[in-house]
C-alpha cells in the first residue's frame, strides 16, 4: 500500500520539478539577473538557455520560447536594458519570454513563465548560454556566436565563450558579483 | 460625400495614432536622466578598442569582469547612486568602497528607473 502510493507520487511530473526545487535549495544554487545590451546594428537570433551547474546533464535545462512577435528568441538591433531578473518573471521584461521549454530526467515540458513549477526551475539554474546568429537588416546571417559561461553550459553539453569576435560584431558574456551581462558591439 | 469625409477622418485618426506610437518608443531613451545616460555610456564604453579585454584577461578562467574594466564603470555608478539623494558617506558605509557592490547597486537603481519610465509611457497612451 505504502509503496504503491509512493510510486504513484514519483510518477507525477510536477513532483519531479518540486524535487528539483529541493535540489536547488540544497545545493545553494541561486538564480541571478541577466542583462542584455545589444549596442550593434545587428539583430540577434538564437537560443537562450539556463541550466544547473551541478546536476547530471545540467537538469533542469531551460530554453526560452520565442519572444513575441518573433519566431525564435530575438534581441532587436540597438536594443539595450533587456533584463530578466529570474526565469519565473521573464514575461515582465521589455522583451518578454512567455514560455520555457524544460528538460529534466523525467522528460520535456513547456511551461508558462508564471507556472508554479517555474519557481523551482528558476532556483535550480544559472544563466548558461545565448547561442545566436547576427543578422543584418536584410535578414542575412553574418556570424554565429556561442556566448555563455562554459563552466555552466558544459553541464548541458554546450561549449561556450566569454568573448568572441566576429566579422562585424564582438560579443562578451561577463558577471559582476553574480549579475550576468551579455553585450554585443559593432566591430571593428 | 459624407462617406468620403468619414473615411478621411478614420484614416487621419489611424495615422495620428501610429505617429504617437513612434514618439512613445523614442521617449524611453529621451526620458532617462543624465546620470542614467552616463551609466549606459559607461557600459557601452567597454566595447571601445582600448577597453576591450586584453589577451591576459581573455585567458582567465572566470566570468567575473576584471578589476581594470570594473573601474571604468565605477564613476558613472557612483554618480547614479548619489543622484538618488544618497550621500557619499552612506555609499561608502554600505559598499565599503567595493567596486562590484557599487556597480550592482547602481544597476538595480538604473533598472528600477527604466521600469518606471516604461510604465509611465504605457499609462500615458
Amino acid at each position: 500500500m505504502w509503496i504503491t502510493l509512493i510510486y504513484k507520487f514519483i510518477n507525477m511530473k510536477k513532483l519531479i520539478i518540486t524535487a528539483l526545487l529541493f535540489c536547488g535549495v540544497c545545493s545553494f544554487a541561486q538564480s541571478t539577473p541577466l542583462m542584455i545590451n545589444n549596442y550593434s546594428k545587428l539583430r540577434l537570433e538564437g537560443r537562450l538557455m539556463a541550466c544547473s551547474r551541478i546536476n547530471t546533464n545540467g537538469y533542469p535545462v531551460a530554453f526560452a520560447a520565442p519572444n513575441p512577435p518573433y519566431g525564435v528568441y530575438t534581441v532587436p538591433p540597438l536594443t539595450t536594458d533587456v533584463e530578466y531578473v529570474t526565469l519565473n518573471t521573464s514575461g515582465l521584461s521589455s522583451q518578454p519570454i512567455l514560455q520555457w521549454y524544460i528538460t529534466t530526467a523525467g522528460g520535456s515540458n513547456t511551461y508558462n513563465y508564471n507556472d508554479p513549477a517555474m519557481a523551482g526551475v528558476s532556483s535550480s539554474v544559472e544563466w548558461a548560454m545565448y547561442h545566436f546568429v547576427t543578422k543584418d537588416d536584410q535578414g542575412n546571417g553574418v556570424d554565429t556566436f556561442m556566448m555563455g559561461n562554459p563552466m555552466v553550459s558544459n553541464m548541458a553539453g554546450f561549449s561556450t565563450n566569454f568573448n568572441q569576435v566576429g566579422t562585424t560584431a564582438e560579443a562578451e558574456w561577463f558577471s559582476i558579483s553574480g549579475m550576468v551581462y551579455l553585450q554585443v558591439y559593432d566591430y571593428p | 460625400m459624407k462617406r468620403y469625409f468619414l473615411l478621411t477622418a478614420i484614416t487621419l485618426l489611424g495615422l495620428i495614432s501610429c505617429n504617437n506610437e513612434g514618439t512613445a518608443v523614442n521617449t524611453v531613451a529621451s526620458m532617462k536622466t543624465p546620470q542614467m545616460e552616463n551609466f549606459d555610456k559607461a557600459f557601452k564604453s567597454l566595447g571601445e578598442p582600448q577597453n576591450r579585454p586584453t589577451e591576459e584577461e581573455r585567458k582567465r578562467n572566470t566570468s567575473e569582469l576584471s578589476d581594470r574594466r570594473k573601474a571604468l564603470l565605477v564613476p558613472a555608478s557612483k554618480e547614479l547612486i548619489l543622484s538618488t539623494g544618497i550621500t557619499e558617506s552612506e555609499l561608502m558605509r554600505k559598499t565599503g568602497g567595493d567596486m562590484s557592490q557599487i556597480i550592482v547597486w547602481a544597476t538595480q537603481i538604473y533598472m528600477k528607473k527604466t521600469d518606471e519610465i516604461r510604465k509611465n509611457i504605457k499609462t500615458e497612451n
